[in-house]
């Protein structure tokens, strides 16, 4: 049964696994068998790994952001957590749709599921 | 439905309870530090609370373990855990 998941990064990238993994497990159930709807939400810190600068080779994420994306997957990034960081939307990667906080909020209350990472 | 709060995402956690009518707001380990300014019913877990010395404030209501799993299974939660 297709199921609406929204899986939070709310690490800042790089000297931890969590923005890897939590891709990686977007991924995989973007790529399930019942084809989840799957929105990988930055948020907290995790807004700093949304920007075009950060360095996705070495976080090992390319292959799991393709897979995502194929599967219909989609990612953004918590407008709140940005502002609150001094990011600017000029700052994010294209493949990253820049999100209002109501909008993120209310994404994470009406999904089926929500895993953070 | 209930939103299970810990310290490190309780930014993102209180903000998503905001929105919600109907929140039941539960502060959970490091969680009892805070002083959440949410408009929502606020419980902190009392054994939590105790082993860090907090005073929890009048408007937080203590609840034990046992109580948070009856109030965990019959409710939807959010975990912020």
């Amino acid at each position: 049964m297709k199921r609406d998941v929204v899986v939070l990064l709310t690490r800042a990238p790089y000297g931890r696994v969590h923005v890897p993994e939590g891709l990686r497990a977007a991924r995989g159930v973007a790529a399930g068998f019942d084809r989840h709807d799957v929105t990988v939400a930055f948020t907290e810190d995790g807004a700093y790994a949304a920007r075009a600068a950060v360095d996705r080779e070495a976080l090992n994420v390319p292959g799991h952001v393709a897979d995502l994306r194929e599967q219909g997957g989609e990612m953004v990034v918590d407008a709140a957590a940005m502002a609150k960081r001094d990011i600017a939307p000029e700052e994010i990667a294209d493949d990253v749709t820049v999100a209002a906080g109501d909008e993120v909020t209310e994404m994470i209350r009406d999904a089926d599921h929500t895993l953070d990472f | 439905m209930i939103y299970l709060i810990d310290k490190p995402m309780a930014g993102i956690g209180l903000r998503t309870a905001a929105g919600d009518p109907d929140a039941r707001v539960v502060l959970i380990q490091d969680g009892v530090l805070l002083s959440p300014d949410v408009d929502a019913e606020l419980y902190a877990v009392a054994r939590d609370a105790d082993v860090r010395g907090v005073d929890l404030p009048p408007a937080v209501e203590r609840v034990s373990y046992d109580a948070l799993v009856e109030m965990v299974v019959d409710e939807e939660v959010k975990s912020f855990v």
